[in-house]
């Protein structure tokens, strides 16, 4: 009750600020789902009691009698949700019960009825449903029944009031030490679609989705205390031994917040021709403080090449956080807000540790997950996929190649191996990854149906190698004008997977159903190689024979470049249908090489080693080069052991 | 008499470098139990290369796609090529799966094995070969190994049993609960890192204890001609004890002589670039490190036979040596050794 009055005594007092700043700009996104969120954190008892007014728009063409809320938290009270029986397949999950969350939702009401009416309190309908598994011990969505259905176009408000104990770091949500990082932390509706509500129960391999709105939100946190989250902060005030902290943000569709008394504030601010300028924040630790502007250099890099190359970024600011070592909050995006992650010992060079990957990625999330708002349940690709490739695509405009690095004793202490270069193309886009994985599952299939442990091949490594593939083949043009045409079709919009086809197919200006179903809906696997390669005398001519194979089921069109030994080179194009060719020259000169693909277009090809094929192989000497290597190894690996012969 | 570690260490580094075959015999040992599976090993990439041209990059720098295609194509040796075995990195990884404790592919077990039982079993003719500080004959060394055989295959039993429980039940303990709960509510990694590395210092000084006993007693054991692994564990006990400080100081010298090679080595490890001739270069290298580390290793036996002998002033010592090998010894070798202190 006394939260209740708080809240409607600060909505009172800060009304006319609200709605200034709603009045700023019009609106980006329907706005049908907002939250104005009163939260009191108590680090002693590491809980938050909170409270919170939703007001929602029914924007399909159908009623609804009820609301369906993610009660996210649920996942994290014991071991039987579906998220934990889904992380138990991966291996046993041994946790301290001290660590788990509890979620108690006290009371709905709505907004608008007396404190008296009994028709108000929706407490009594509450039950836990779960669409997905029927796992009954699965408390992470909630229904309540309304009183009389929301028609389309008209608003409904609720206030909902809980209280939560915050749980050591799951899924990248929780708190260690004295460090915060408090998402997906309060009830929260669904998306009503014409079909129906889509409210998905938590799932360990994918993500979040929900509708935009204006969020409002007062964090009440110990006096000192540096506060991040979603939004700008609009007020702040102090009382007794707290601060209360507000922050608004419009038209985005999730809220995150994270405090502790041991962030190091940065401030920096973007600028570039043509894009509108952004002010960063960054939250870091003081370990990192000496590697605040690579933080900001990736922030740039993220905002002036997916600003360019998808659509400007219209929030104004960015906030970087630096999460608490071992907190496991690293590398997660929400709006405006995202977790970075570096080492205290890092390399000079940019690798695998260093921030940039990691912050160019979650800061591209602003565009794909954060302005385009997929459904990251079901299309797990459409954010994480395109992203990825996106990343890969940004650090290759404005970095020098990233090299290696490895961690050892404990995962402290570094090693950059400066002669091991990363490329775009097969490393950060993680083809390597996607061999292993290519026929687990299809892109096409809901992302929280694939197979346990595959989430990675097909929201990130697959779209990724797929989209680069394209252009190689299609061209950059084709693929950026594909994108940006999603980004502003799809933007502060729930788009389907089928927008990014239709403009893919339609910036090419070609039928790419063939490579749809092998690489989307199928799960074609594409391996062409050079079996045999020949230079025969005959007549004093050389009699060349090449034979060209499709090993794998997956069919591309393909380039063969043929080169002899003086130089003379011929590029046969061959459609790759047939499941073998035979290529035949009769020639002065011998032949030299034979390559299928040799700009690698099809990235996707997962044996690359036998596209080629030379008559003057280096292949004895690479072998033993790589043995000698091995042998010190191996040698020093029994020196090390030998330590106790 | 009072045993000083740093005259000790060079009277020890001193036989050692008298006796180079010692260390050309255990490099041709290590060298040897590595030919085979990288004769498989040189096949499978050798196979899986073919004759593409990606070999030309594998050959010339470091083809790291064509490095993971392959491992993801591989059997468990094949998979055991990583970049980790790169110059330097690969005695970090080694070092770091040592103080970790993290599992290595079957080869380096197998291997790891057979090199420390071959070194185990002929150790006792090297201690004699260290101790009369004579050149002997291979056939003296391997009948040394024989004579005492038996004696060293139950002390490696003893010692394999003390070793075991360091490195599975201390190590679980210290790095699994002890670190664990130490920097479980820890949010700076520079803090848990100082945390680590004092355990690890822990660690490596109960290893080190252990490790000096061992090498004590076996010394002890081929020196004085015990007949008791009880008994030359005990002597070998009471000598570190008694003289700490030339044990110690000893153990230390060679432990900073290793970290010296080690990073010597770090310096001047070729990387993965420069085409084969540079390979065959970084093999050279290599070996020249695997061998100054043998020389150390041997150091190790050299400066305790040396501090053990000085203690008891009998220089060259060796209370009983099969056939003719104590014919063959100095004069002041025959000097009794006080009664088993």
């Amino acid at each position: 009750m006394r939260l209740r009055g708080a809240l409607i005594a600060c909505a009172l007092l800060w009304a006319p600020a609200a709605s200034a700043f709603a009045q700023s700009a019009a609106p980006l996104s329907p706005r049908n789902a907002s939250y104005k969120i009163v939260v009191n954190l108590e680090p002693r008892t590491r809980t938050i009691t909170a409270s919170e007014v939703i007001t929602w728009r029914n924007i399909t063409h159908v009623s609804t009698s009820e609301l369906q809320f993610h009660l996210y938290w649920n996942a994290w009270v014991d071991t039987k949700s579906t998220l934990m029986r889904e992380s138990a397949r991966s291996g046993p999950v041994h946790r301290p019960p001290g660590d788990f969350a509890r979620l108690s939702v006290d009371s709905i009401r709505l907004a608008n009825a007396g404190p008296d009416d009994p028709a108000g309190d929706l407490t009594p309908t509450r039950r836990f449903i779960a669409p997905d598994d029927g796992n009954a011990d699965d408390k992470t969505v909630m229904v309540v029944s309304l009183p009389r259905p929301v028609a389309p176009g008209e608003s409904t408000s609720v206030v909902v009031k809980w209280s939560a104990r915050v749980p050591r770091t799951f899924d990248r949500t929780g708190t260690i030490g004295n460090y915060y990082f408090i998402a997906q932390w309060f009830p929260k509706l669904g998306v009503l679609e014409d079909t129906g509500w889509n409210c998905h129960q938590f799932h360990s391999q994918t993500e979040f989705f929900s509708d935009y709105g204006v969020y409002d939100v007062e964090i009440t946190v110990p006096r000192g205390w540096v506060v991040g989250a979603t939004g700008v902060e609009a007020g702040r005030s102090d009382s007794g031994g707290v601060t209360t902290h507000r922050y608004v943000q419009e038209d985005v569709h999730d809220f995150a917040w994270t405090t502790s008394p041991d962030f190091a504030v940065r401030t920096a601010r973007f600028e570039e021709a043509g894009l509108p300028p952004v002010d960063m924040r960054l939250l870091i630790q003081p370990e990192h403080a000496g590697q605040a502007e690579r933080h900001f250099a990736a922030g740039r890099s993220a905002l002036r090449r997916y600003g360019s190359w998808f659509g400007p970024y219209p929030y104004g600011h960015l906030t970087i956080v630096d999460p608490a070592w071992q907190s496991d909050t690293g590398g997660m995006e929400y709006p405006t807000l995202i977790t970075g992650g570096t080492q205290w010992l890092i390399s000079r060079q940019m690798t695998y540790s260093t921030p940039e990957e990691v912050v160019i990625h979650e800061a591209g999330h602003q565009f794909w997950y954060g302005i385009v708002g997929s459904n990251e349940f079901e299309h797990a690709w459409m954010d994480e996929g395109i992203n990825t490739f996106a990343t890969a695509r940004a650090m290759a405009v404005d970095y020098p190649p990233a090299v290696l690095d490895r961690y050892y004793f404990g995962g402290f202490i570094p090693w950059t191996f400066s002669d091991v270069r990363l490329t775009r193309e097969t490393d950060y886009n993680r083809l390597w990854d996607y061999r292993l994985g290519a026929t687990e599952d299809t892109l096409s299939g809901l992302s929280y149906r694939q197979r346990p442990g595959t989430v990675r091949f097909f929201a990130y490594d697959k779209p990724a190698v797929w989209l680069n593939t394209l252009e190689r083949w299609l061209g950059w043009p084709v693929v950026q004008q594909a994108l940006s045409a999603t980004f502003r079709d799809g933007a502060f919009g729930h788009p389907s997977p089928e927008l990014v086809l239709d403009h893919l197919q339609r910036a090419s200006g070609r039928d790419l159903s063939q490579f749809f179903d092998q690489t989307y809906r199928g799960s074609a696997v594409f391996d062409y190689a050079v079996t045999e390669l020949s230079s025969e005398a005959r007549d004093g001519q050389f009699e060349t024979r090449a034979v060209l194979r499709r090993l794998g089921d997956g069919v591309f069109p393909v380039e063969v470049l043929v080169t002899f030994e003086n130089g003379d080179t011929i590029t046969e194009h061959w459609t790759g249908d047939e499941r073998w060719r035979e290529l035949v020259y009769t020639r002065r000169t011998r032949v030299r090489s034979v390559v299928i693909d040799p700009q690698r277009q099809l990235l996707l090809d997962v044996n690359f080693t036998n596209n080629s094929r030379t008559l003057a192989p280096r292949s004895s000497q690479a072998a033993r080069k790589w043995t000698l290597k091995w042998m010190v190894w191996l040698q020093d690996a029994l020196l090390s052991w030998g330590l106790f012969a | 008499m009072k045993v000083r570690p740093l005259p000790a260490w060079t009277n020890g580094l001193g036989r050692v470098l008298r006796a180079p075959a010692l260390v050309l015999v255990l490099w041709i040992c290590s060298l040897a139990i590595t030919i085979p599976p990288a004769i498989a090993l040189n096949d499978a990439i050798g196979r899986h290369l073919g004759s593409s041209m990606e070999a030309d990059a594998a050959l010339d720098g470091t083809n790291y796609d064509w490095l993971q295609e392959f491992r993801a194509q591989a059997s468990s040796l094949g998979r055991s090529l990583r970049t980790d075995v790169i110059g330097f990195a690969a005695v970090l990884d080694n070092a770091s799966a040592l103080a970790d404790v993290n599992f290595r592919p079957m080869v380096v077990v197998v291997s790891a094995m057979v090199f420390a039982s071959l070194v185990w079993f002929l150790s006792p003719g090297i201690i004699c070969r260290l101790a009369v500080d004579t050149p002997l004959g291979a056939g003296s060394i391997l009948g040394v190994a024989g004579t005492f055989g038996f004696r060293m295959a139950k002390l490696g039993v003893v010692a394999a049993g003390v070793y075991g429980a360091l490195f599975l039940s201390v190590h679980a303990w210290l790095f699994d609960e002890v670190f664990d709960r130490t920097t479980r509510d820890m949010t700076v990694e520079r803090t848990a890192f100082f945390v680590r590395l004092a355990l690890y210092g822990l660690f490596f000084l109960l290893v080190a204890a252990v490790n000096a006993v061992f090498d004590f007693a076996r010394v002890r054991l081929v020196v004085e001609d015990r007949r008791s692994t009880v008994a030359s564990i005990a002597a070998a006990t009471r000598f570190i004890r008694n003289n700490a400080g030339a044990a110690c100081g000893v153990y230390l010298l060679n432990v900073a002589s290793f970290v010296l090679v080690a990073g010597v080595y770090a310096v001047v490890a070729p990387g993965a670039g420069g085409g084969y001739w540079n390979a065959w270069y970084a093999f050279i290298v290599g070996q020249l490190y695997v061998a100054a580390r043998l020389a150390v290793k041997l150091a190790f036996w050299g400066s305790e036979i040396a501090a053990l002998q000085a203690r008891f002033d009998c220089p060259g010592f060796v209370r009983a040596l099969p056939g003719t090998i104590g014919v063959e010894v100095s004069a002041s070798s025959s000097s009794p050794l006080p009664q088993r202190p």
